[in-house]
């Protein structure tokens, strides 16, 4: 059971925008899709949504090919926020069209969302503020019965209020429901607290790919100085650097081990602090791959 | 619900108000011919009475100064002259080119629209298979559309009959029903370039102006150079005329329904395999510039020089070909490729005169 992109690669004029790329979902699971603007991430959704046509690769659900059934988009939401053409019409006219299109639509939960939103019905979409745009796009995602929700920044642009209530009906959907849920953002903070999974797009590849328990227990976020103005070998290979700043050091150890820590020791550092491990630690971390500790001599 | 049902509810929620729109349109302009056919009909019968027609002959006799040979036979034969028979180009006004306007319209709107207002993401995220919208979609607006106009021709047809004295009206019904199938694939074979086209060339104004220069080139040129092969190629008529000069009207309208057919089936092909990603260049698919350069090139070429309407020899023919040829290779480049600094220079220079 579950949803997976296979080898999927897209090339768009001569410029290979995404490359072999893999991810997989399992209901009940929040996965983030985290890089930097322009790095692809609305592509690989737009790709596996079929909007646009990748050069190779192919999507699994619950273990069958979409190419050979085409019938198991139902169980795939994706909404393009950019792209769309709800403008002219009321919601609830939005709403028939993904009735047609997804048979397990629950017409009764979107009711009930749109009571307990205030959103009005007859009102088109195009006249509602953003927050409201955002949060209707949430409840139409969540009503539509697909296991499996590609968000594409939802957060984006809403207020504090909105983001709660958007916060909210996605974590009822994975906890309840079990549905497995596909998103991105930039806001780092606030989807540190949402999701399970966290992969780094960079280059048009995917360069890493956390589980944030299991990374939070191996992994440490530690700051250093050293007496020496070289940073010692071990810690160029064991670590991905987060920031240099003169002679301070911020670094990420992914597999931190008592023998790491003792080599540290070892050196007498003049500053040795362990610090928080956040979503943006490896963000940096990842996409500051190449201008890690090793780059700087 | 089926996969059927639930599309052919999508494609009606999308399309009723256009279709009514459409039929409105059609019905609105066939009700204004009609009304305009009427009065020529009011018009025609008080310049045949007997006794204008004796008018007239006098007045003719008096100044050719020849005798006067006012009879009842050459009455009969002066009231069907100014009648509607089978050559009469004035029956049926509904039956008029604004038709074929529109029905391009038709065509390149199917496919623009959807493309334009964000509807193929939706459809092509769904679970339908995009032939079969395309199929059910270019169906539902297209057999409406013409059915409507068939209609309307029809109910023209029965309304001249009905008001024109059957001294004036002497066409047959097999010549009515020969010109209602050869507009009916005439028709359909328009729409497909318009909806081909929609599908193909990225932009309203650049598919606009194409359909319809393709159409203008293929009704004009083609036709003349057509009806000229067939028979002197150096001896041309100056008017375009399909009843009078081309192939048989029953072979046109089997040549309309091929052509139709197989654009209709490009069409749904290359809709099958469009990706949404290509945003700006003259053609949604790349892999047809150089086809789409070579045809083009080939074929204004060959019909402008083959047109070749007062020409004497072979090679004045071939020399206008080929310099038409060369012509059209290099404004098709521009717009096809592209190529920056060229376009750039053109759209400073759009930009400049419109300020």
């Amino acid at each position: 059971m579950g949803f997976e992109i296979k080898g999927l690669s897209e090339k768009i004029g001569d410029k290979d925008i995404l490359k072999d790329i893999n991810i997989s979902l399992v209901p009940g699971e929040i996965v983030g899709l985290i890089g930097r603007n322009g790095v692809g991430k609305t592509t690989l959704f737009r790709s596996i949504a079929g909007q646009y046509i990748p050069d190779t690769g192919d999507i699994l659900i619950d273990d069958q090919w979409i190419k050979e059934d085409l019938t198991l988009k139902e169980k795939l939401f994706y909404l393009d926020t950019q792209n769309n053409f709800f403008d002219s019409y009321t919601i609830d006219k939005i709403a028939d069209f993904y009735e047609l299109a997804y048979q397990t639509f629950d017409r009764e939960k979107y009711n009930n969302w749109v009571i307990e939103y205030d959103l009005p019905r007859q009102t088109k979409y195009r006249q509602f503020s953003k927050g409201m745009q955002g949060l209707f796009n949430i409840v139409l995602a969540f009503s539509t019965g697909a296991p499996y929700v590609i968000l594409d920044e939802p957060l984006d642009g809403l207020d504090v209020i909105v983001r709660k209530q958007v916060f909210q009906i996605i974590i009822d959907a994975v906890s309840e429901d079990q549905r497995g849920v596909l998103i991105s953002s930039h806001n780092l903070e606030e989807l540190d607290r949402l999701i399970d999974r966290a992969i780094v797009l960079k280059g048009s590849h995917i360069v890493s790919d956390y589980r944030l328990e299991d990374t939070r227990s191996e992994a440490r976020k530690v700051q250093l100085v050293f007496k020496s103005k070289e940073i010692p070998t071990f810690v160029k290979e064991n670590s991905r650097a987060i920031s240099i700043q003169g002679r301070v050091v911020v670094v990420l150890f992914e597999h931190y081990s008592a023998e790491l820590e003792a080599q540290i020791q070892a050196e007498d550092p003049a500053l040795f602090e362990e610090l928080p491990l956040t979503l943006e630690d490896l963000f940096r971390a990842s996409i500051s791959a190449k201008e890690s500790t090793e780059g700087e001599k | 619900m089926t996969v059927n049902k639930r599309l052919n509810q999508i494609v009606w929620q999308r399309y009723k108000w256009f279709i009514a729109l459409f039929v409105a349109l059609i019905v609105g302009v066939s009700m204004m011919n009609t009304v305009g056919t009427i009065n020529s009909v009011k018009d025609t019968e008080k310049m045949t009475t007997y006794e204008y027609y004796v008018k007239q002959t006098n007045s003719d006799a008096k100044e050719s100064k020849i005798k006067n040979h006012v009879s009842q036979l050459d009455y009969k034969k002066y009231q069907a002259d100014m009648g509607y028979n089978d050559g009469s180009t004035i029956l049926g006004n509904a039956w008029s080119e604004i038709f074929l306007l529109f029905i391009v319209g038709v065509g390149l709107f199917t496919s623009l629209y959807d493309l334009k207002t964000k509807f193929n993401e939706f459809i092509f995220s769904s679970g339908f298979s995009r032939r079969r919208y395309f199929w059910k979609k270019s169906g539902l607006i297209f057999i409406t559309t013409l059915a409507t106009i068939v209609i309307c021709m029809i109910a023209d047809v029965g309304i001249a009959k009905l008001f024109i004295s059957s001294n004036y009206f002497h066409v047959s019904e097999s010549f009515l029903v020969l010109k209602l199938g050869h507009y009916i694939a005439g028709y359909t074979a328009i729409y497909a370039v318009g909806t081909i086209v929609g599908i193909l060339v990225n932009g309203i104004l650049a598919a606009t102006i194409t359909a319809f220069g393709f159409l203008g080139s293929w009704i004009i040129f083609t036709g003349a150079f057509l009806n000229n092969s067939m028979g002197n190629p150096f001896n041309y008529a100056s008017e375009y005329n399909m009843e009078m000069m081309g192939p048989s009207v029953p072979v046109q309208i089997v040549i309309f329904l091929i052509l139709a057919a197989l654009m209709m089936w490009a069409a749904s092909y290359f809709f099958n395999n469009l990706s949404l990603e290509q945003d700006g260049p003259y053609l949604q698919f790349n892999y047809l510039k150089k086809p789409l350069l070579i045809f083009v090139t080939l074929y204004i070429g060959f019909i402008i020089g083959g047109q070749g309407r007062g020409y004497t020899k072979l090679s004045e023919m071939i020399k206008v070909g080929v310099i038409t040829g060369i012509i059209t290779f290099i404004v098709a480049y521009i717009v096809i490729y592209r190529p920056q600094n060229i376009w750039q220079k053109i759209q400073n220079k759009s930009s400049k005169n419109k300020s």
